[in-house]
């Protein structure tokens, strides 16, 4: 699994509907984040990377998918050090995994 | 206009993270909130300036933002209200210190963390609003007792010339009397006098003594 079921149960209270509604927001709001991260990197725009890769990792938290959060972060810290060579593989991760998630967790809820 | 103390708590967040906005709000609304979530701070500040009444008991800003910064709108809620009129938590990410000591100094009255750990985000919550409503009850203590202070003011320094003019002029009514005459116009300028002061009155003219056991009054400098 890409997430913690424990906390993920824990962190919700076992609430498998208030869970399933919520997948639905992360899935139309990651892939907003998503498209606008890579606006932005495509621009070099760091601080709009910083802000957009921020959002990301804060919404994948929710799920306590620890990988790609941390994906997200390392890019978060690219954009605040105006560093961002080496993003392409963070970002293929969030590219390829975020949709996985998606299915897993659905998967998860029933 | 007091709110009614019994009514539930209204919450403010403002994040532009729309699911952690409405995780927060769901588990906020499920323990007796009332929430309302806002994506930029941009219209609630815009309600400030604009001095419309602030419907909210506490704000959870969101740090970092794109068309606001959570500092720069904690910069500008301070402006318009302080942190005992309207507290506000910054909502922040583990990693990022700095911004919290940032908005700390800034006045912000304290933050959590994402995702958000109910437990602490409610005692944080709650220790705010409490503080918020003992320091509104103090002032209202304050001013119930202010007013206490002035009325016995009022009685003692003008009602006894009002007492010499008013039995001065009663005598006079049977037989003119210049000289009773004089002292109740004496009597009459001492309250004219008292009055002026009165409307022109400051703290730093006024002292609070003793009048009796249980009561103060003011003496106007």
């Amino acid at each position: 699994m890409m997430f913690d079921e424990s906390k993920l149960m824990s962190h919700f209270d076992g609430d498998k509907e208030m869970i399933t509604e919520l997948i639905e927001v992360f899935d139309d709001s990651y892939k907003e984040s998503l498209t606008a991260l890579k606006d932005s990197l495509k621009e070099e725009d760091f601080k709009k990377i910083e802000l957009h890769a921020h959002t990301l990792k804060g919404m994948i938290a929710n799920f306590f998918a620890e990988d790609l959060r941390v994906a997200a972060y390392d890019i978060e810290k690219m954009g605040h050090n105006s560093e961002i060579s080496g993003y392409e593989s963070q970002l293929a991760v969030l590219d390829e995994k975020l949709p996985m998630l998606i299915t897993e967790l659905r998967s998860f809820c029933g | 206009m007091d709110k009614d103390v019994s009514a539930p708590k209204r919450l403010l967040i403002i994040d532009d993270d729309r699911l952690s906005a409405k995780i927060t709000e769901k588990k906020l609304c499920k323990q007796g909130y009332e929430v309302v979530v806002l994506n930029s701070a941009s219209i609630f500040l815009e309600s400030l300036k604009q001095k419309k009444p602030v419907e909210y008991d506490l704000i959870l800003l969101d740090v970092m933002m794109p068309d606001i910064s959570g500092i720069d709108a904690l910069v500008e809620i301070r402006k318009h209200k302080n942190n005992l009129e309207l507290p506000v938590i910054m909502v922040t990410s583990k990693e990022e210190s700095e911004g919290i000591v940032e908005a700390l100094k800034a006045g912000a009255n304290d933050y959590i963390t994402k995702p958000l750990n109910l437990e602490v985000a409610l005692a944080r919550i709650r220790t705010q609003l409490q503080v918020k409503e003992l320091i509104s009850l103090s002032l209202q203590s304050k001013q119930v007792s202010t007013i206490n202070t002035m009325v016995t003011t009022l009685n003692h320094e003008i009602n006894n010339p009002l007492a010499i003019a008013i039995g001065n002029l009663s005598i006079c009514k049977h037989k003119p009397d210049n000289a009773r005459i004089e002292k109740a116009l004496k009597a009459l300028d001492r309250i004219t006098h008292i009055v002026k002061k009165i409307e022109n009155i400051t703290e730093t003219k006024m002292e609070e003594v003793e009048y009796s056991d249980d009561t103060n009054m003011y003496k106007i400098k």
